[in-house]
Parts: C-alpha cells; structure tokens; sequence
C-alpha cells in the first residue's frame, strides 16, 4: 500500500464522516498533503473558489446534501479547466456524465486503498 | 400534478418506487463496503507501526458502526417490501413508548460509543395515527446522526411536543444534534423535494429516504429547523410533525 510520492494536495468531499477520516488516514500514510474536507458539493466549490492555491487532486463523491459532485465540478471545472477530479462514489449510473464533462477517473465504491493511492498519482505526478 | 399521478405516486405498490429504494440500498451498501474495507486495509499498515497502533480502536469501532448499519438497512428493505400492508395498520399509538423502546434497542447497538441522547417530554403521552413503520423513522434518525457524528461525545436531544396546527391535534418531534453544520441558506433544501422529482433527487441517503417516504404516508411533515442566524448551523435539527386521528 505505501507508495512513494512527493506532498501532493487533495481535496476530500464526501458527506460521510467516516469515508472522510478513512481518507485523511490513507492520505497521510502514504505522505500526502490534505487540502481540506468538504462535506458536499456547495462547500467544496466555495472551498476551491477561495482559495489562491489550488489542491492537485480533488476526490469527489457524487451522492451529497446540498449540492452533488457532478454539479459542483461542472462549477469547478469552469474555475480551472484542468481540475483533477477523481470521481469516488457509488453511484455508477453517472460514470459517462462523469467522464464526459471532464472528470480524470471514475472510482466505483467500493475500491482497494492501492487503487486509490495509484490512481491519485496516476493523476499528478505522472500526469494523463 | 393531477389527483390520479399523485394517487399514483403515492402507491406504496409503485414499482418505479422500489427501483429507485433498492438503487438507494445498494449504493449505501456500497459505501457501508467502502468503509469496512478501507478500515481493515489501513489498520494492517497501522499495525506495523507500534506509533500508530493506539489510533487502530477508531478504525474498529467505525467497522463495527458500518456493520450495524449494513444490517439495519437490510431489515429497513425487507420491511419496504411488505408496505403495501402498512398503511392499513395506521392506529393511535403513543409514540412516546415507540421511541423509548428505539432509544434502547440504539444504546444497546452502539454501546462502543459515548451516546448522551436526551429525552424532553413534558407530558406522559403523545398519540399519534401510526404504524409500525414509526420505529424505522426513529431508529434511521438516531443511527444517522450517530454514524454523521465524529465527536467524541454523541450529543443529541430529542424534545416532544403535543400541539394543535389548524385545528387538528399533532405530535411535533425534533432531533437535535452537534454533529457537521448545514448553511443555514441551505439547510430546508434538504426536505424540500416534491413528490415529482423525488426519484431525482441526489441529496438523500437510503435511511432519511425512507423516513421521509414514511412521514409523508402520515401526511405528516418533515423539515429542517435553524438554530441560530449566524451562517453556519451547528448541527442539525430534524423536526417531525405528526398527526393525531
């Protein structure tokens, strides 16, 4: 599961607590930076719209009060055009619409710890 | 919307309805799954490091949370499935009691965490026209609020009220718990879904799905209440008004 990689920022937004500590845990162990946690879709854009620095991953879930992950990266899409957004959710019914208006992947929940590490890096250092 | 669609639409025999709660069980399903896995493969790293192990008994107890849920959600569909008796069971009950046998049946559940849950009753009875289903309301609210909760100390108050709206006799419960603020802008949008687009709904879980599907059989009401009026609620307030015969 550990993998090497330089301090790469990620945003989490998820409504969910307990998926949000999980992240925090992996992120940290694998030596990432944790831009900050969202808890729906409408804190995560006003999060990434007040900020200067920008995170290098966004992990998105879809499924959220507020406003859901497809509809807040549509918003956070037209801010930066070349946002990570790395679908997290259990919603497989909107992999295509995911895809189609520029998420980078589409995880199904629920994925292995490695295959998330991967995919952030897969995504960052390496980029598409 | 015409008599027959809203007639149609609140058929507990719909069949798009149960697509729509069976895609919900599964997806929450998914992320009880999610939470379980990632839980077991991150303590096998904390593990191996002696610094890290204390924070292994988080992981666990959140396993053990993610597992109760799973199997309430799966006695929730298997009582979705036999609904369509339900609304033939509506009888005055005194919810008081119902809620009371909840509380326990939770406490027992979640013993593995520090619960202060608060009961406020003024009087002795609350009657309300219900059916069994009144317990999956109760129970979906009180393990939402603990599983949304990750303070140390669980704190939530449930007050009861019996009121009179127009003329008709009614029980008004709230649920009020320190768990993640909700934008006081945004905080009624939650609930504030029609009947039309409530199969399109993103913004509710298996569990307050079918709360809010029960409550609405009541013809009662459910919605989010502000606490205060500075930007970000600190909590949430669940409120549920429901009706005597």
């Amino acid at each position: 599961m550990m993998v090497e990689n330089k301090k790469i920022s990620v945003l989490i937004v998820d409504d969910e607590p307990s998926i949000q500590f999980f992240y925090e845990q992996v992120l940290d162990l694998n030596g990432f930076n944790v831009f900050g946690i969202a808890n729906n879709g409408e804190e995560a854009v006003k999060l990434y719209k007040s900020e200067k620095i920008q995170p290098d991953v966004i992990l998105m879930d879809h499924r959220m009060p507020i406003k859901g992950g497809l509809e807040a990266s549509k918003e956070i899409l037209k801010v930066n055009k070349n946002a990570k957004i790395i679908f997290t959710t259990a919603d497989k019914t909107i992999k295509e619409d995911a895809l189609a208006l520029g998420a980078c992947s589409f995880m199904d929940k629920p994925f292995t710890v490695e295959h998330l590490i991967n995919n952030i890096r897969k995504h960052t250092l390496n980029g598409d | 919307m015409t008599n027959s669609s809203r007639e149609e639409n609140n058929n507990w025999t719909d069949e798009k309805r149960m697509d729509f709660f069976k895609n919900l069980f599964n997806h929450d399903m998914n992320n009880i799954f999610q939470n379980i896995l990632s839980g077991i493969q991150i303590a096998r790293e904390l593990i191996k490091d002696p610094n890290k192990i204390d924070s292994l008994g988080q992981n666990f107890n959140i396993i053990e949370e993610q597992i109760l849920r799973g199997s309430n959600y799966l006695s929730n569909i298997q009582k979705i499935e036999q609904i369509d008796e339900y609304p033939k069971k509506l009888e005055n009950r005194d919810i008081l009691l119902i809620l009371r046998d909840g509380l326990e049946r939770v406490n027992i559940l979640y013993k593995n965490r520090n619960l202060n849950i608060i009961l406020e009753n003024k009087e002795d009875h609350y009657i309300s026209y219900v059916n069994d289903l009144i317990k999956i309301v109760f129970e979906n609210i009180i393990i939402n609020a603990i599983i949304l909760n990750n303070n140390d100390v669980v704190n939530l108050v449930i007050r009861l009220e019996n009121i009179i709206d127009k003329n008709d006799k009614k029980v008004k419960l709230e649920f009020i718990d320190k768990a993640n603020g909700i934008e006081e802008s945004l905080q009624n949008e939650i609930f504030n879904i029609s009947i039309d687009n409530f199969y399109n709904n993103n913004r509710l879980g298996f569990g307050l799905s079918i709360v809010y599907w029960i409550i609405k059989s009541y013809k009662g009401e459910i919605y989010i209440k502000s606490k205060n009026k500075d930007g970000y609620l600190k909590g949430s307030n669940f409120v549920l008004i429901i009706p005597s015969n």
